[in-house]
């Protein structure tokens, strides 16, 4: 059962196991163990940052493609949902429609991008990527009329999922809209991230990952590459639309900060190489370990600030706005010293004693 | 800093022009050693680790200058315009464009004229083989990781100046300028460069002219259609 559920790619690492355990754990019951609204948030963004890391390290890990055009397909998602809802009585009709036609949009600019960029060679891939990203970004916040512009755009959900809508109370946490769309947010993650790993350890998945050892071979061996790249293309980027999908439906807001912005597109990056490239789980736990840092290293940093403050440079190095400095560094140290991640270090661990 | 000759000026912006390359050329040395080095010949890590540099470089920027935007007014004699005819034109803007021509010949020259330029361009050919001829390409590609950056240095001041204040990321603002210039230039070749860099200003220029919205995707548009018709670049058939 739970072999066929993880398509046979099970952790293989005791470490590894305990700590998925305690996430996935974690998360289901997250509005019993906490109270209030900051740990709940926390929750969902984690949910929604698996998925989107887990797409697109099926680009990076599984099929070798370095893009910088994931927070644009991100976007898509959120703003298809975000419009919408975007009515004085919002319904569910037309945001299906929104969610669709953002679906649809992204399908067609993945292929486009893939069928003219992918023939190059990767640097020049990821140097389009990033050009028709920053555009798009560019795009959004000029079309203000439409997409609410640098602000971005605050909508109202049905009523079904409103926090006034209480159903009743359990364990101390009142049950309301925003309860159950917290378990919407989850059950969709679980859905998708599971999706994406029976992709991976499907046949097709195995012809990415001997794409991305040596394309060459993989060519001679009679695959076509550019197809299967493409192809890989697309999942991801509507796996990354649907992530931006459940955000929008969360956070009941879409603004180009929060899915276009390069800090995203820098927040995947390093997910996806703390938690380790090639491997669906390193998502999981990198998410995790990220967003809580995010959320309460801010505090701490703020914390260590003031024990020196009379210090000039480390004062201000320690300044919680500054934190982006700290996960660069550690940006740089992981590439270097562990190219494989948290996930790759477990199972090393786990495989050495064993040979 | 308020001087009002002309001499007095260009001087004063030489000499910062100096002091920023020197400096950004050693910035470039130090980076290529201690970042770049180890994962040398890995496409996917470089282009990763040299994005955690930029990120760590900006945010270092922010911890010792501070995040604010600062002011950096142009020197006195380079403000205002001369009438040539009708039209206006600025005189800093044509300084830059004495500086870019400057550049753009005596970067054509060393490439194409000069054995350093041969060995350069037989290093990124094949790297092996200019080795086993008895060259240090390391070394000799680490001095040019530092003339590329002292160069950017040059870029940022012109760019500084031509924006007049100065920001943490101004360098991440036109980064993707210079790539698309590139990608439609083509990697290697400084003409082509030159060729990009005009079409990339003259596009944006006339559509922002005629439809102010196409101006925003000009260059992608441009991109595209320059690399369905020669997926390398222009200069490249």
């Amino acid at each position: 059962m739970l072999n066929t559920l993880l398509s046979g790619d099970l952790p293989r690492s005791r470490a590894l196991s305990v700590s998925l355990l305690l996430v996935v754990l974690g998360l289901a019951l997250a509005p019993f163990i906490t109270t209030g609204a900051r740990p709940l948030n926390t929750a969902a963004t984690i949910c929604i940052y698996i998925v989107l890391v887990a797409s697109y390290d099926l680009l990076i890990g599984y099929t070798g493609i370095v893009s910088f055009a994931h927070t644009m397909f991100f976007g898509i998602g959120a703003y298809g949902v975000g419009l919408g809802f975007d009515s004085p009585t919002p319904s569910w009709g037309p945001m299906m429609l929104g969610l669709a036609a953002a679906l649809v949009l992204t399908l067609v600019l993945a292929l486009i991008i893939g069928l003219f960029a992918l023939r190059v060679r990767a640097i020049f891939y990821a140097m389009i990527t990033l050009a028709v990203a920053s555009s798009f970004a560019v795009l959004a916040s000029q079309m203000s009329e439409w997409t609410g512009g640098e602000d971005g755009k605050t909508f109202d959900v049905p009523d079904l999922l409103s926090p006034a809508n209480e159903f009743g109370e359990f364990m101390g946490r009142i049950l309301d809209g925003k309860v159950l769309t917290y378990y919407i947010v989850f059950f969709c993650a679980v859905l998708i991230f599971l999706a994406l790993l029976r992709i991976v350890n499907s046949p097709f998945g195995r012809v990415l990952q001997a794409i991305r050892e040596n394309e060459f071979r993989a060519e001679a061996l009679g695959y076509r590459t550019v197809v299967y790249r493409i192809a890989a293309n697309c999942i991801g980027a509507v796996s990354a639309a649907l992530a931006g999908a459940l955000l929008a439906l969360w956070l009941r807001y879409v603004g180009p900060r929060t899915t276009l912005g390069f800090e995203v597109m820098t927040d995947i990056l390093l997910i996806v190489v703390i938690g380790g490239m090639g491997t669906m789980y390193g998502s999981v736990i990198g998410a995790t370990l990220f967003i809580l840092a995010n959320n309460y290293l801010k505090s701490l940093m703020a914390k260590a600030a003031g024990a020196v403050a009379g210090v000039p440079i480390l004062e201000a190095a320690l300044h919680p706005d500054r934190w982006l400095l700290w996960l660069g560094i550690l940006f740089i140290l992981a590439i270097y010293f562990f190219p494989s991640g948290i996930v790759g270090k477990f199972r090393q661990k786990a495989v050495l004693p064993g040979i | 800093m308020e001087a009002d000759s002309l001499g007095m000026n260009l001087g004063a912006l030489g000499l910062a022009i100096a002091m920023a390359m020197a400096v950004t050329a050693v910035l470039g040395w130090v980076f290529e050693r201690v970042i770049i080095m180890p994962v040398y010949g890995q496409h996917l890590k470089q282009i990763l680790i040299t994005m955690g540099g930029m990120i760590v470089v900006e945010q270092l920027i922010h911890v010792v200058w501070g995040a604010d935007h600062k002011p950096m007014p142009l020197p006195t004699a380079l403000r205002g315009a001369i009438l040539l005819g009708d039209a206006a034109i600025e005189k800093y803007r044509l300084l830059a464009v004495a500086v870019g021509v400057l550049v753009f010949i005596v970067l054509t020259l060393v490439l194409n004229r000069t054995k350093l330029g041969l060995l350069i361009r037989a290093g990124v050919e094949n790297g092996e083989m200019v080795e086993a001829l008895g060259y240090r390409i390391r070394r000799l590609f680490v001095a040019v990781f530092a003339a590329g950056s002292a160069l950017a240095g040059l870029g940022g001041v012109m760019w500084g100046l031509y924006k007049e204040t100065l920001t943490a990321s101004m360098g991440g603002e036109v980064m993707v300028m210079v790539f698309i210039t590139i990608i439609i230039g083509g990697l290697g070749s400084v003409g082509g460069c030159f060729i990009g860099a005009l079409l990339m200003a003259l596009t944006a220029n006339y559509a922002g002219f005629l439809a102010p919205k196409l101006a925003l995707v000009s260059h992608i548009v441009l991109m595209i259609a320059i690399l369905l018709w020669r997926p390398a670049g222009l200069s490249r058939k």
